[in-house]
């Protein structure tokens, strides 16, 4: 198989578009809390929508659901502009945004029944979808009674209840405890193969989002900051080489006569993004000069790095 | 649509005391009559001796406008309640259904609840003039269904602008306030124009020309709910 880094970014071009916005955006008294952005969304993907809290994210969602209306730029969905066939997009759309929205005095099936009817879903898909989050043993109490994660998954059972071919799920993990964010992981990644659903989800944490995204979106103070998969965002990182070698002082001054700007920290050598080819070829002229190489290593950054560094530019030192 | 999301309101509105609320307010204004009549039915018999039924529905008709004031604000308070208080706006606006379809359902379903009470209350007033041993062959029909429907038909314009102050602010300390405060103060701005809106429900039943407050009020009601609506339609859901 032929494959390269970029190979999903370019299969994104050929692929139907499920979501598209151009210059999205929102600005309250002035302030723009979502600044020109331009999401996409390929058909099949799951989406991880990252970000720091009060990035924009939900100001974003809830523009793409036609709760808010945007002070500028145009969102497509499934082809369609949003603004002209609203009501048609939405059939097709299951949504969940942030803490859930439930009716506590109702049992789970009748929370169910009053967004059914509104949808015009078949009764039988109440079952359906409980038996999809796990809650059908549990569907009779009233829902003020369920945990946070049982909210949160009736949340989800609520979204799928019209057979959506997207679901916009934001932070749908929020407050849940390790077990629970797991179960809603699981759910969300069988979510295109199963179903064939497209999925947007968002979250201000990475290590959620890589566990089940393809794609990422990073956005900040309102920005889009980075758009690729997760292997691009990978291939961002700048890592530093590390050498550990006989004679420190004056490899560094070799390193410096080809070009390669390191410093001296505790008798390692670090050299700050250094290519492959550089280290070729600072290994080879090292062991020409007689040196002793007892280590070259790659000092990886964990994705966690790369997302505070992504979200990081420009406002840190 | 607007229909479906009815039918969804009243599945919603199940087990909040709502109806609870609807029947109470004309059992409470029989009540009262019951101990006015129970306690001098022979002098009221005495005052009322032309028609002792008329009697009936001249003591009942002083608190319909205020039964009818606290029953729009408590009726729209507690349906608006439903959604806001788990703000399940962002998970209804959402779905494939028009705001217009949403409003309106709201409005209707604010409307027949208490058209229920208004019912009801010629009903209960029947039921209380037969234990009282008036006659049951001179009931003045049109005059007690009257008593029930057209006040309420002039009170609209409080009810539409209740219902879009409800649906609007979540913090529902506003309305309330506003609607308790025209209630109580009701009785007395009889001493102003009879024109003064919130004397259009007792001159909807009892002036010369009823009529026309009782027309004023279904228009001025319909004027309401369609500013409401187009606020609605165009307000950002948070």
């Amino acid at each position: 198989m032929n494959v390269n880094f970029n190979g999903n970014a370019n299969d994104n071009q050929n692929k139907e578009l499920i979501i598209q916005t151009k210059d999205l955006t929102k600005k309250y008294r002035g302030r723009a809390a979502v600044d020109h952005l331009s999401l996409e969304i390929a058909k099949g993907d799951i989406y991880g929508f990252l970000g720091p809290n009060g990035a924009g994210k939900t100001t974003t969602i809830r523009m793409l659901l036609g709760l808010i209306q945007p002070t500028e730029g145009s969102i497509h969905i499934f082809g369609r502009e949003l603004h002209k066939d609203k009501l048609a997009i939405l059939r097709r759309i299951g949504s969940l945004v942030e803490y859930p929205s439930y009716y506590g005095h109702l049992n789970a099936v009748d929370n169910l029944e009053a967004i059914r009817r509104i949808l015009g879903a078949p009764k039988s898909r109440i079952d359906e979808v409980l038996e999809i989050v796990s809650l059908t043993s549990e569907s009779r109490r009233p829902v003020k009674g369920y945990s946070l994660g049982m909210k949160q998954r009736l949340g989800i059972a609520a979204s799928l209840l019209g057979s959506p071919d997207l679901l916009i799920l934001d932070e749908p993990t929020n407050g849940l405890d390790p077990a629970g964010i797991h179960e809603i992981r699981e759910l969300i990644k069988s979510m295109p193969a199963q179903y064939g659903i497209t999925v947007l989800v968002s979250s201000h944490l990475l290590g959620e989002v890589e566990q089940m995204a393809n794609r990422v979106g990073i956005i900040r103070e309102g920005q889009m900051v980075f758009q690729d998969t997760i292997q691009n965002l990978r291939l961002q990182a700048s890592h530093n080489m590390e050498l550990v070698v006989s004679e420190p002082d004056s490899a560094l001054w070799l390193a410096r006569d080809l070009g390669a700007n390191g410093t001296l920290q505790e008798g390692t050598l670090i050299f700050p993004g250094m290519k492959d080819p550089q280290v070729a070829q600072l290994v080879k002229r090292l062991v020409e000069n007689g040196h002793d190489i007892y280590r070259v290593e790659q000092n990886k950054k964990s994705l966690e790095d790369i997302f505070m560094q992504v979200i990081g530019e420009g406002t840190r030192p | 649509m607007m229909l479906r999301s009815l039918s969804a309101d009243f599945l919603k509105i199940r087990g909040k005391g709502i109806w609870f609320l609807i029947f109470l307010a004309p059992i409470g204004l029989v009540a009262m009559q019951a101990l006015n009549f129970g306690l001098r039915l022979d002098y009221l018999k005495q005052q009322y001796a032309d028609s002792i039924w008329g009697g009936l529905i001249n003591d009942t008709i002083i608190f319909v406008p205020i039964a009818l004031y606290l029953g729009v604000t408590l009726v729209s308070s507690l349906i608006a309640n439903v959604e806001h208080q788990m703000s399940s706006w962002k998970q209804l606006l959402a779905l494939p259904i028009s705001r217009t379809a949403v409003f309106s359902a709201k409005f209707l379903l604010c409307f027949l609840l208490l058209s229920v009470s208004c019912l009801l209350l010629p009903v209960f007033t029947i039921i209380l003039g037969l234990t009282l041993g008036f006659g049951g062959t001179d009931i003045p029909w049109m005059d007690i269904l009257r008593m029930g429907f057209l006040p309420y038909l002039a009170a609209l314009p409080l009810m539409a602008l209740q219902l879009w102050l409800s649906l609007s602010f979540r913090n529902q300390a506003l309305p309330v306030t506003i609607g308790v405060t025209a209630a109580i103060i009701s009785p007395f701005t009889l001493q102003l124009s009879e024109w003064f809106p919130l004397n259009w429900p007792t001159f909807g039943y009892s002036g010369p020309h009823a009529e026309w407050f009782v027309g004023a009020g279904i228009l001025c009601g319909v004027m309401i709910m369609i500013l409401g609506l187009i606020h609605f339609n165009r307000k950002d859901v948070e």
